[in-house]
């Protein structure tokens, strides 16, 4: 077997251009553009008050930036693009992690140390204007609606596809309860709470390799499953109850099996020359083709790739954790490429060990629709690595829950962001109508009720490119908003300009195009996805039309609300070119 | 040495890793444990904002407590003004809530 046929390969080649990255383009950027100056005092040591401000050494603040930035959407993102074969999708992850993924993190981080620390918000504010906040705001919303939409869809199918995996996750929560409850109340020492988790989380995984019941199915095909009720009520008590008894300890122990599997799956594909795992899936497929329905709904090559691979590549949310915490906590500002450069370079390498996962799935299995199948990918990778066929179930549980159990932590803070986001839009508005979404119940209940309308589509490819989307249109916002400031600095912006360009106009376009698939199933009045036949036989075409009508709005919305953000940016950078240089 | 810089010390928040197994420690604690010490630390700043309303509410016309004791407490709070000033006039923006969870993608 030649060596490039194995995922050993597209990770050495991964390392090789990530090493390049580093070590080359960001360190040109560092010094030329940003000028970095270990003795320019940072936010950190300016604003002290040892809540939000105040210095971090690199080392634990790179770890820090890695864990916050490393969740579900790199080991998701590449199933889609597999549509279209694995060398774009391996193309475009090298592609943007040498010139847009990084750039994006370390730009928006030196942006908000070189703005007191600011978080994006007020930056916009200051930098674009009012509008680009509400903005802001209103998109922000929309982003947590088709997240939650995306994880739910994600949880429903694993928990389906994969028996046993509810129970493992019960026990999970449960623990995470009594972490919550062992750290706070308890005041037990935290190494000692830590054990006791990891102990349980090893039960949890093994109640999911035994225990596999009711078979797959047995609650209605997925998504169309009644699992969605026990998911929901677990999610909106999640919501509602105080941050120190779910979600904390929850955010906390999640990261265990995240950092198991992803040095898991780096160890399986450095190893594939060995353990004779090779590359599956087609190097290339077809650029378009609208015969086939798969095909259809993801659109052409160009946009859907390019917001497919999401946070493998490029994602918009690290530049809100960029400006929203790190930047606050940076010791000195030679800082700021280790941990922003530094700790995306590593995401795009759990990137595309995600993306070595999913090519090693027998072309038969249509990775490329279901997003359980990383699990059966994940084992194939690593079983030979810890001991072949008979550590599957333990395996495959494994990588089942790692993925519910990170879905429903995100789920839940996402549930409690909606709560808050929606008491501040609408909480205090003078029509008493408008002032209920704003209640925490209604805004609990609803946080998780208008995805579950995106979820009954039935179409993964559909609401991951819409996620995807809205991500990465985030993302060209974070680099335009970049060029805005370096030109009133009048400095070199093309780095970050270019790159937000190419990332507004195809994420754009992307929304229009899903846009238009869900369009063309309600006007016509057809079934979007195979499974809206469970709705159209239970309910009648009309709840199958509402329901894709639902994210026909949402997509025009969207797409409305990026083209403004588009024309603000773009009159930002008219302006500044237009005002006198700015000291820093 | 202050308060803070003992709590500082403990939690490796100035550490600039200095020998390969300093550098170790620090990746560790910041991978595993310096989200959750981080949401602790604004759980307990909120739970301390309620006691500086308490203490020094009388001063803004928020009289919650009597000053037979504001008076008494306040030498207590001294130490802490100017980082209670920092948190007090700080721009309170949405975005804050990232604090609450942070892999939300």
């Amino acid at each position: 077997m030649a060596i490039h046929e194995t995922p050993f390969f597209m990770v050495a080649v991964g390392l090789l251009i990530y090493a390049l990255a580093y070590w080359g383009y960001s360190k040109i950027v560092d010094k030329k553009i940003w000028q970095s100056d270990p003795t320019r005092p940072t936010p950190a040591h300016l604003y002290t008050d040892g809540v939000e401000y105040f210095p971090v050494g690199r080392y634990v603040l790179y770890g820090f930036q890695f864990n916050s930035i490393a969740a579900l959407g790199p080991i998701l993102g590449p199933g889609i693009a597999l549509l279209f074969g694995w060398v774009p999708a391996f193309l475009w992850i090298i592609f943007a992690a040498l010139f847009i993924g990084w750039v994006q993190d370390y730009s928006a981080l030196f942006l908000s140390v070189r703005n007191e620390g600011k978080s994006f918000g007020p930056i916009a504010y200051s930098l674009v204007g009012p509008q680009a906040r509400t903005l802001l705001l209103g998109f922000l919303l929309f982003y947590f609606l088709l997240i939650t939409a995306a994880f739910m869809f994600v949880v429903i199918v694993v928990i389906d596809i994969f028996p046993g995996t509810f129970w493992s996750l019960l026990v999970l929560v449960l623990t995470a309860l009594l972490v919550g409850h062992l750290i706070f109340n308890v005041r037990m020492n935290v190494v000692t709470v830590t054990l006791i988790a990891v102990v349980l989380l090893v039960i949890g995984v093994a109640i999911g390799a035994f225990f596999k019941w009711p078979p797959t199915g047995a609650l209605g095909k997925a998504p169309y499953s009644l699992w969605i009720i026990p998911v929901i009520i677990l999610l909106v008590a999640g919501a509602l109850l105080p941050l120190p008894r779910l979600i904390t300890p929850m955010n906390y122990i999640a990261y265990y099996p995240v950092i198991v599997a992803i040095v898991a799956l780096i160890v399986g594909s450095l190893l594939s020359p060995l353990t004779g795992v090779k590359i599956e899936q087609p190097a290339f497929t077809k650029f378009y083709d609208p015969e086939n329905p798969a095909f259809f709904r993801s659109g052409p090559l160009w946009p859907a790739l390019f917001v497919s691979i999401a946070c493998g590549a490029i994602s918009g949310w690290h530049s809100l954790i960029s400006t929203g915490i790190t930047s606050k906590q940076l010791d000195v500002e030679t800082d700021a490429r280790p941990v922003g450069a530094g700790a995306m370079l590593t995401e795009n390498t759990v990137g595309l060990t995600a993306l070595a996962a999913w090519v090693v799935l027998s072309p038969e299995l249509q990775p490329r629709v279901n997003p359980a199948f990383f699990v059966k990918g994940a084992t194939t990778l690593t079983a030979p690595v810890f001991g072949g066929e008979s550590v599957v179930p333990f395996l495959e549980s494994f990588f089942a829950i790692y993925m519910v159990f990170m879905a429903m932590t995100i789920l839940t803070i996402l549930g409690r962001y909606w709560r808050v986001v929606s008491a501040e839009l609408f909480g205090e508005s003078k029509y008493s109508a408008v002032r209920v979404f704003g209640n925490k119940y209604v805004a609990s209940v609803l946080g998780f009720v208008l995805p579950t309308l995106f979820v009954l589509t039935g179409s993964w490819i559909n609401i991951w490119l819409y996620f995807g989307g809205t991500n990465q249109l985030l993302a060209g916002f974070a680099l335009l908003i970049v060029a805005v400031y370096l030109l009133h600095q009048r400095k070199s912006y093309a780095y970050s300009f270019i790159p937000g360009i190419f990332m507004m106009v195809t994420t754009i376009a992307a929304l229009a195009y899903q846009a238009f698939v869900f369009y063309d199933a309600t006007v016509n009045a057809k079934l979007l996805h195979p499974t809206q036949a469970i709705l159209r036989d239970s309910v009648g075409i009309g709840a199958v039309i509402a329901v894709n009508a639902f994210s026909v709005t949402v997509g025009i919305i969207m797409f409305i609300m990026g083209i403004v953000m588009f024309y603000l940016l773009l009159r930002a950078m008219v302006r500044a070119r237009a005002m006198p240089q700015q000291t820093q | 040495m202050t308060f803070q810089s003992r709590v500082r010390k403990k939690f490796r928040l100035g550490t600039r890793g200095e020998t390969l197994k300093d550098k170790l420690k620090d990746l560790l604690f910041g991978f595993f444990f310096y989200g959750l010490h981080q949401q602790v630390t604004i759980t307990a700043s909120k739970y301390r904002d309620i006691v500086h309303i308490l203490i020094l509410g009388e001063a803004f016309g928020i009289p919650i407590l009597g000053n037979y004791y504001t008076l008494r407490l306040i030498p207590y709070l001294i130490e802490y003004l100017p980082e209670i000033k920092e948190l007090a006039s700080k721009e309170v923006d949405i975005l804050e809530l990232l604090h609450e969870g942070t892999a939300v993608h």
